[in-house]
């Protein structure tokens, strides 16, 4: 009798430590709006409502004793839609340039692990930006990607954050997709902790979901939808949106950002989902009205998502191919959706253009003089590389 | 093979084969050229591989264009069923992949496209579908497109709003805001659905007058918005203006007003 019921209290006690196993903190991920310099969201997400929720962060490590953190900040929470879960979101402000911040959070006594990672500097520092889209339908492509973008986090210190094209999952109405997402983007901390940041982009697969803006805090604010420049010292990102309309608000608003990087920034890139130039489809209502604006405004490149390969076209200025004016559009995703087969006799995809079908992340190095381009496989091997130099704007 | 007598119906029959083409002309270009929500789905929701959904596209755009062909020379039916379960095909792959706006309602904005070569079939079958008394599987598609790109509209559909900001540009010479264009495209769409009600209720010539009108604008749009690359976009949304004109032409028939002095008292009513 005696063995039967410490048998059970043991099966009832191990229910109890595996259900509550699930019940921590999980998703927890940094996501960057428009200035990682001094500003960054830390965000979580716990299976309860949960109203206590608290960030404690430092510039130094403190190994998980909470009374030796310096700072305390407030955490919002808010049901996520149709779903159990709650999502914690704490905005850091004031960070100092450059820094490495290194945080806990605490949800009603539940407490994570200490994690950290570094502010964009504030100009005069070379740093790394990763870009890369399309990380939806093959999981296990996804994780194999993201892992090594921890290996390239440890044994680079210059890398800051992905910048990810959108496309994060096949459907951004499911929730369970996103948190599957979530969960694989905790493969990309590196065994130290450093965590790499996500500056979002809105992709035609997250539709118009609410969840995406429950997952990256909302990027662009309440008021545009999800379209923002992102600064880093003199080095601007102009993220596009290519699920909204892009004759609108939007346009008026590149115009206007675009007049402004011009005076305050050397280098500009624009990143969105939808290609301009595509290598398999058709191209997005932006060849109409964004096109334009890039070309006058000079920017040095852009990003681009959706196709499912890996493509660099000719420098293009005006629908043709220009060495001096022309600009190189790159990308097409490849975070570990699967590969297609691009269309490679369109005329921009022709050498130095090329096209092929490969999984990869792209780097870009950004330095005083020149900014330099590369894509890495996921075995680690430089598929191509390409030297920028500042435009005369 | 064709059962009505009479002149108007062979000719009403040929003018629907002509808007038939059309679309065929555009889905048979997009699959070979571009790629299809089909490709996709079986390239990434099938697992399949990219040659196979590829060469899948290619065949399909010459076994659109061929079954056309044959049935024009054989004239028959079932050949016509083809390019219908090709229509339903889309729009259920398109809700499959959940990648574009307002994709829950793709059947709903396809209900022409489906209905046009379905019309067709049940015509040459025998059955005799536009006769007054059986035409309401013909309402019933327009009004599910109407429906469709009513809600669409209502929801902010941010291609329309790009077609509505460029198409004043040209137009106008005026530069619309995004604002406005919302406002006017929530009155189109609350007028789309309004009439694909109100005519599936008591099919009045002028409704389906101006359906076809907005049918034919809303289709030629694609090309003032994307000039030559619009000409296959244009040509996919025949049907938008083929069916509601063949409504207007059945009212008239009735009406016995097929001399051209007599048409607008009888569209009138």
């Amino acid at each position: 009798m005696k063995k039967l019921f410490f048998s059970l209290s043991i099966f009832l006690l191990s229910l109890k430590v595996f259900a509550g196993a699930g019940a921590g903190i999980q998703h927890l991920r940094v996501v960057w709006h428009e200035d990682p310099a001094h500003e960054a969201y830390v965000m979580w997400t716990t299976d309860k409502y949960k109203t206590k929720s608290y960030l404690y962060y430092d510039t130094v490590p403190r190994k998980g004793v909470l009374s030796k953190y310096r700072y305390k900040n407030n955490a919002k929470t808010k049901p996520i839609l149709y779903t159990l879960d709650t999502r914690h979101k704490s905005k850091l402000k004031k960070l100092k340039p450059n820094t490495m911040y290194y945080f806990m959070a605490v949800t009603n006594g539940m407490k994570s692990k200490e994690y950290h990672f570094k502010t964009a500097p504030d100009g005069g520092v070379n740093f790394k930006i990763l870009f890369g889209g399309d990380s939806r339908s093959d999981r296990p492509k996804r994780r194999e990607i993201n892992r090594s973008l921890s290996k390239m986090l440890e044994s680079d210190s210059s890398i800051l954050a992905l910048c990810h094209g959108g496309d994060y999952i096949a459907n951004g109405l499911s929730w369970k997709q996103w948190k599957y997402w979530l969960e694989d983007h905790l493969l990309t901390v590196t065994s130290k902790g450093r965590m790499l940041p996500i500056i979002p982009t809105r992709g035609n697969h997250e539709l118009a979901s609410p969840l995406f803006n429950d997952v990256f805090a909302r990027p662009g604010g309440l008021f545009k939808k999800n379209y923002y420049r992102i600064k880093i010292g003199d080095f601007s990102i102009i993220t596009l949106n290519s699920n909204a309309s892009a004759a609108g608000r939007q346009k008026r608003w590149l115009k206007k950002t675009l007049k402004k990087a011009r005076k305050d920034s050397k280098w500009i890139v624009a990143n969105y989902h939808r290609p301009l130039w595509p290598a398999v489809k058709k191209p997005g209502r932006g060849i109409k009205h964004w096109v334009p604006l890039f070309e006058k405004y000079q920017i040095d490149m852009a990003f681009e998502s959706d196709g499912h390969v890996l493509k660099r076209t000719v420098p293009i200025y005006q629908n043709r191919q220009d060495p001096v004016r022309g600009i190189v559009y790159v990308g097409e995703g490849g975070l570990g959706v699967k590969q297609r087969n691009p269309k490679k006799d369109r005329w921009f995809l022709r050498s130095p253009g090329y096209a092929t079908s490969k999984h990869h992340v792209m780097t870009l190095e950004v330095t005083p003089s020149r900014m330099i381009y590369t894509v890495d496989l996921p075995d680690g091997t430089v598929f191509d590389k390409m030297e920028l130099l500042p435009r005369k704007r | 093979m064709l059962s009505t007598e009479g002149t108007n119906d062979k000719k009403w029959g040929n003018f629907l084969l002509l808007a038939l083409f059309l679309q065929i002309s555009a889905w048979s270009y997009e699959a070979y050229f571009n790629s299809t929500v089909i490709n996709s789905v079986f390239f990434l929701n099938l697992n399949l591989s990219d040659s196979f959904a590829t060469a899948f596209d290619m065949v399909s755009s010459f076994v659109l264009l061929g079954s056309f062909a044959l049935f024009m020379v054989t004239k028959r039916a079932s050949l016509l069923l083809i390019p219908t379960l090709y229509a339903l095909a889309l729009p259920i792959c398109q809700i499959i992949l959940h990648s574009s706006f307002a994709y829950e309602y793709a059947l709903l904005s396809n209900g022409a496209r489906i209905g046009l070569p379905l019309v067709l079939y049940l015509f040459y079958k025998g059955e005799q579908v536009w006769s007054i008394e059986k035409r309401f599987i013909i309402r019933f598609a327009i009004a599910m497109t109407f429906i469709g790109h009513g809600i669409e509209a209502l929801i902010e559909h941010p291609k329309f709003i790009d077609f509505l900001i460029e198409s004043s540009a040209i137009f106008l010479g005026y530069d619309l805001t995004e604002g406005t264009a919302i406002q006017i495209l929530a009155l189109i769409g609350a007028a789309d659905i309004v009439f694909a009600i109100s005519g599936l209720i008591k099919p009045r010539a002028w409704i389906y007058t101006w359906m076809a009108t907005w049918g034919l604008v809303t289709a030629v749009c694609r090309l003032v918005y994307f000039q030559w690359d619009g000409v296959f976009p244009m040509l996919l949304r025949s049907a938008h203006w083929a069916l509601p004109a063949l409504v207007v032409w059945t009212i008239l028939e009735k009406r016995k007003a097929t001399q051209p002095w007599k048409v607008w008292s009888s569209v009138k009513g």
